[in-house]
């Protein structure tokens, strides 16, 4: 099914381009806030590098808390967005042509909200950049085989190749935009543009490169989270040295991720009137795509137990135990409860095209993934293998602050990219139109 | 006499732009006499104007790309393991499988990285100069097709883009 037909190439055009008009009362608004959630976060983190890393709750034995469980919960975000565009693209399906452009730069901003979150969680952070293979007076290089600095290749070239993907689809539009400003924004948009016109020798190698960037972005969205989860595969610690974590972890990228594509679509599909593009069925489609990670992720979390119990291992039966009847029992449950039992209700066909019913889901997959992370992290982190080594996490106001804060930075890329950029692939919608005939036009 | 002429078509439908690039071939001009511009890229244009024509260049720049980052990688990774070698209870100090991880990322980088390039380069961007023969509602909902020739046969390729439905014609001076 394409777009509906009444729309012709001049209405996409007038309606999308419509959304990147100067902003009113209510977007100053909405960036206000999210200036001021980020700036929570920028007070909390300037306190720790001011103060220590003892601002924030994480030591021994809960060495990761919060940031970690933050830096996967982001890149997890970002991966959604990557199978939107590049893996949709590459199996032609037609329903990503109108969320894929904002779930592209729900990727962007995630991983830009990720990669903050290595250099927040060291104690001297000022050091990040030992982490890169560069000469130095010490005469040492980075150790290759450690899962950390695999980490620093995966999400550098993620964030790098997402970038690039992500302008070169905006190129057509921005064109598409320039020739329409006025201004400094006709400024603006022709250098951005890049001088682009639209020739078939141009939309030839555009269509050659496009195709390539979604074929190399592919395995992308595999092996990034794979190597995030291989932070935790590649220790030995009870819960964490497990074969399972790489598909778990992408499956469950994909899952959150779909989530806050809906959390963010809905209102913006309400407040820019772009109910004609955006219809329930992308959204029944976006359903049934949860449905099935939420059930690859269900699939996962009984894997574990039952692994954990066959294995007899006493280490492991135990961490699986203590993480459903243990001292963190309620997020565990909480995680269950979000990730399994509600995305449930989608198998009725009333429900999974209901938009609030969809967005209040969307916000419990929100926290149900964030837990997920945190109780893979604190809960294998608090009982390892010596009794006497064992302790709790105790969360701090920086801890809190930044995890807040981090939101903040996020939406506030977010709500400032809508207004400036197209938040829908004009030239992508046009191209599903069926294409101006002059027979069916009678003339 | 110098092809010093533009004439710009700008037409509603496809089924017009087809008719016309057929007359404007049949008159003589080649693929490089012409220049098809359009809001979205459509197939059968892209096939009349083209008939023939080999495929972009740009997989060339993904292919060094791709292969450039995956030896550069293994050479980085290998180098630096044996020039910086952390003895660790003798596992290997030359890890292939840990670098892979590192080779595989580099891969899809340095293709990426090398596919905007090459993008870049075959569309000439960025293009700060003035495009003669562009119009702005060519990347709206109109289908322009500007074809370079010589003045007395300006008026020969005006007529017959009239006859196929353009919406407006105009000639200008190329420079």
């Amino acid at each position: 099914m394409s777009a509906p037909e009444t729309l012709t190439y001049e209405k996409v055009d007038k309606d999308i381009l419509a959304t990147i008009e100067p902003p009113g009362i209510g977007w100053y608004l909405l960036i206000l806030t999210a200036v001021c959630v980020l700036s929570v976060g920028a007070y909390a983190w300037i306190g720790q590098i001011l103060h220590g890393i003892g601002r924030s709750g994480k030591n021994n034995p809960v060495m990761w808390g919060f940031y970690i469980t933050n830096f996967v919960f982001w890149v997890g975000i970002a991966h959604s967005g990557t199978l939107i565009s590049a893996v949709l693209f590459l199996f032609r399906a037609k329903w990503r042509m109108p969320i894929y452009r904002i779930a592209e730069a729900m990727t962007v901003f995630a991983v830009a909200t990720a990669g903050l979150f290595p250099i927040i969680h060291l104690g001297r952070p000022w050091n990040f950049y030992w982490l890169l293979p560069y000469p130095n007076q010490r005469y040492l290089w980075v150790n290759f085989k450690s899962p950390l600095l695999w980490d620093v290749f995966a999400v550098s070239t993620y964030l790098t190749v997402s970038v690039i993907f992500f302008s070169i689809g905006l190129i057509p539009d921005i064109a598409a935009a320039r020739d329409r400003a006025t201004g400094v924004r006709k400024i603006v948009y022709s250098a951005l543009a890049l001088g682009w016109k639209g020739s078939h020798r141009q939309w030839r190698h555009y269509g050659a490169a496009y195709g390539f960037f979604a074929a190399l972005a592919t395995p992308l969205v595999l092996s990034v989270h794979s190597v995030v989860s291989w932070d935790f595969a590649m220790s030995n610690v009870p819960g964490w040295h497990t074969t399972i974590f790489p598909p778990y972890f992408v499956a469950g990228a994909i899952f959150s991720g779909l989530g806050m594509v809906i959390t963010i679509t809905i209102p913006l599909r309400k407040a820019f009137k772009l109910e004609p593009y955006l219809t329930t069925w992308h959204y029944e489609k976006m359903a049934q795509l949860i449905i099935f990670t939420s059930g690859i992720v269900t699939l996962a979390y009984a894997t574990e137990f039952f692994i954990a119990w066959y294995s007899n291992n006493t280490y492991e039966r135990y961490q699986f135990w203590y993480r459903a009847f243990g001292y963190y029992a309620w997020a565990f449950w909480l995680m269950i409860f979000c990730n399994c039992v509600v995305p449930i209700t989608f198998w009725w066909k009333k429900l999974r095209t209901n938009l609030t019913w969809l967005f209040i889901c969307s916000i419990f997959i929100n926290i149900g993934m964030w837990f997920e992370r945190f109780n893979i992290i604190v809960q294998s982190l608090s009982r390892e293998y010596i009794p006497s080594a064992w302790g709790n996490y105790h969360v701090s106001w920086t801890d809190l602050g930044i995890t807040f804060g981090a939101f903040g930075w996020f939406f506030f890329l977010l709500i400032g990219f809508i207004k400036f950029f197209p938040s829908m692939a004009l030239t992508e919608i046009k191209e599903i139109l069926d294409p101006p005939v002059r027979q069916e036009h009678g003339h | 006499m110098s092809a010093d002429y533009l004439v710009v078509g700008h037409f509603k439908f496809v089924d017009d732009t087809l008719e016309a690039i057929r007359r404007v071939k049949s008159q003589g001009l080649g693929h490089d006499d012409l220049e098809l511009y359009s809001p979205v890229p459509n197939h059968d244009l892209e096939d009349e104007v083209y008939k023939g024509k080999p495929r972009s260049p740009v997989r060339l720049f993904t292919l060094f790309g791709g292969l450039a980052g995956l030896s550069l990688a293994f050479l980085m990774t290998i180098w630096m393991s044996l020039d910086y070698p952390v003895r660790v209870s003798a596992k290997p100090i030359v890890s292939i499988p840990a670098f892979v991880v590192i080779a595989f990322e580099c891969t899809i980088l340095l293709g990426g990285i090398f596919t905007l390039l090459g993008l870049l380069h075959n569309c000439r961007l960025p293009w700060i100069f003035p495009t003669p023969g562009y119009r702005p509602n060519f990347s709206k909902d109109t289908f322009g097709l500007v074809v370079r020739v010589t003045k007395d046969k300006s008026e020969t390729i005006r007529a017959e883009m009239q006859s196929c439905g353009a919406e407006q014609v105009e000639v200008q001076y190329a420079r």
